[in-house]
């Protein structure tokens, strides 16, 4: 089957974009990610599965 | 060039066993956990329902609070026409339904979690549905062409699921996507569709009509939420315009939207998940979503909107080099993908495990005492888009560009005055007198609104200053900053 080639798309490296802010750097975010879930271990240790299971609803739209 | 727009966002609502509910109602185990849902629910809403003495009521920002189908809580933004309205009623409408929630487990005596997903763990799906109004010419056409895009955006904005079935355990993009079964269609709980095409303009019918996007997920991540919104946005705008959205009818849109949806990990490379185009050839997701970006590009007229442009230009380069190192602030798959696998790491839990899924739900929890987002949004793990100060203050004022404006002072005129009053989204009715109907969305000053709400303030003036319930006082604490 013939691929849609990608002849028509804009350029995507253009320097003159302006630059997203600069990301926190690998480590802190990892660290950040670590305290986020050394806070919330017990809730996901303790209730996880009962909370996992009785989470029913009826379908909605 | 103006345009109306909101959103309709369904929670999912869990109380834990022996919360509030009737005991013994069901004998299912799963009978009896819908059961505590459903009364959860209502006892969320009972400060609503004393307020307004319905279970659908208009807020004085001009937003709908509704119990729906299903007991599912429901929050509508009032009609928004900037992108920086209808982030910040968005947001208001999570902060209300977290503050009911608290209100109504300190009431019980047990937590009430409210969950901002769209999926339970029986498989039922609740949505997040999209109004954008368009002009009724060439609205067929609009809609039947958005179709690819709406298909393949889930590479953006879909909020990500780990999805547990006979077929085995994997992260789906999208969490409705499993639960879409046509591209157009009228129907919405049975058979639900891409675009809802049930014909409810809520305004002059004659000129415009209602597009009613219901493949969406609900977006925790402000960024994600923006992208969507303003990526419609500007799309609608550039084919109102005269600009020509692309021609890539898909052969089965369905069956495309469950492909893309598994799209994840992306280890095998550029075109490795090709869909089929109805003409016999294939095209790449990520081919389809530049074409709408290249269409999309020249309408951004804010500053919202360039941030939205420059996410989706950041996020398919990313897919084109299969590296979204930096994008795990700002797309809700990502980030909840990168907090699973941290998780993993940390503990050596498979993908379906319980304490996984849970950490998957606590993504899409609201309530303070089993929510992540507030806390990922201090830390800058999440992008701060929207701005407290906004969010709070669309709590209970109503967006200044559009009839939600006279809406919204109308319900709060009326109720300081203390005098009976109906409304829907298009009238304003006093009492038994005439009602005012506002045809326009877009208009924000109607003259014979602005005469009814004048009237009533100095009533209210000269009044003694009406009672205030629990629900007056949900709102004033989720108006806080």
């Amino acid at each position: 089957m013939e691929q849609v080639r990608r002849t028509d798309l804009p350029p995507r490296d253009r320097d003159d974009e302006p630059a997203p802010a600069p990301p926190a750097a690998p480590q802190s975010r990892t660290q950040l990610i670590d305290d986020l879930l050394d806070e919330i271990d017990e809730v996901l240790e303790d209730s996880a599965e009962a909370f996992v299971k009785g989470f029913v609803q009826k379908g909605g739209q | 060039m103006s345009a109306v727009f909101g959103l309709e966002t369904e929670y999912g609502v869990a109380a834990p066993p022996g919360a509030a509910g009737p005991a013994g109602s069901a004998s299912a185990a799963g009978g009896a956990d819908l059961a505590r849902a459903e009364a959860a629910a209502r006892e969320l809403f009972r400060p609503v329902v004393a307020w307004g003495r319905s279970t659908n009521v208009f807020t004085p920002a001009g937003a709908r609070l509704y119990l729906d189908v299903g007991s599912h809580p429901e929050y509508a933004t009032p009609e928004c026409s900037t992108i920086e309205e209808l982030l910040a009623a968005e947001r208001a409408g999570d902060r209300l339904m977290a503050v009911l929630a608290e209100a109504a487990g300190r009431r019980a005596g047990a937590p009430v979690a409210l969950l901002k997903n769209n999926t339970d763990s029986a498989g039922h799906a609740f949505g997040c549905h999209e109004n954008y109004q368009v002009d009724r010419a060439g609205s067929a056409e609009v809609a039947a062409k958005l179709i690819p895009f709406l298909v393949t955006r889930q590479l953006l904005v879909g909020a990500g699921k780990v999805q547990v079935d006979p077929k085995g355990v994997r992260y789906l993009l999208s969490q409705r996507a499993l639960h879409t079964a046509e591209a157009l269609s009228s129907a919405t709980t049975r058979s639900r569709p891409i675009i809802n095409t049930r014909d409810e303009p809520h305004g002059d019918g004659r000129r415009h009509r209602r597009l009613h996007v219901i493949v969406g997920d609900s977006n925790m991540a402000g960024a994600a939420a923006r992208l969507k919104v303003a990526s419609m946005v500007l799309l609608l705008r550039a084919a109102a315009g005269g600009g020509q959205l692309p021609d890539l009818e898909l052969a089965h849109p369905v069956q495309a939207l469950r492909q893309v949806a598994q799209s994840w990990p992306a280890a095998q490379g550029r075109g490795a998940h090709p869909i089929a185009l109805a003409d016999g050839r294939t095209i790449d997701p990520v081919t389809v979503q530049w074409r709408f970006f290249a269409a999309a590009e020249a309408a951004a007229a804010s500053p919202s909107e360039t941030a939205a442009l420059d996410l989706w230009r950041r996020t398919l380069t990313a897919w084109d080099r299969l590296d979204f190192d930096g994008l795990e602030t700002e797309l809700d798959w990502l980030a909840k993908w990168r907090l699973i696998e941290r998780y993993r790491q940390r503990t050596g839990a498979a993908l379906a495990d319980p304490r996984v899924l849970r950490l998957e739900l606590a993504y899409h929890q609201l309530d303070a005492q089993g929510g992540l987002r507030q806390k990922l949004e201090a830390g800058g793990h999440l992008a701060d888009v929207i701005g407290h100060r906004q969010a709070a203050a669309a709590v209970t004022q109503p967006p200044p560009t559009t009839r939600a404006h006279l809406r919204g002072r109308f319900v709060a005129a009326a109720r300081a005055a203390g005098r009976e009053y109906t409304v829907d989204w298009v009238r304003l009715k006093l009492g038994q007198a005439p009602a005012v109907a506002l045809l326009d969305p877009l208009d924000s000053a109607d003259p014979a609104a602005e005469a009814l709400i004048a009237g009533l303030e100095g009533a209210a003036a000269a009044a003694e200053s009406a009672p205030t319930n629990e629900f007056d006082q949900i709102m004033a604490e989720a108006g806080r900053e």
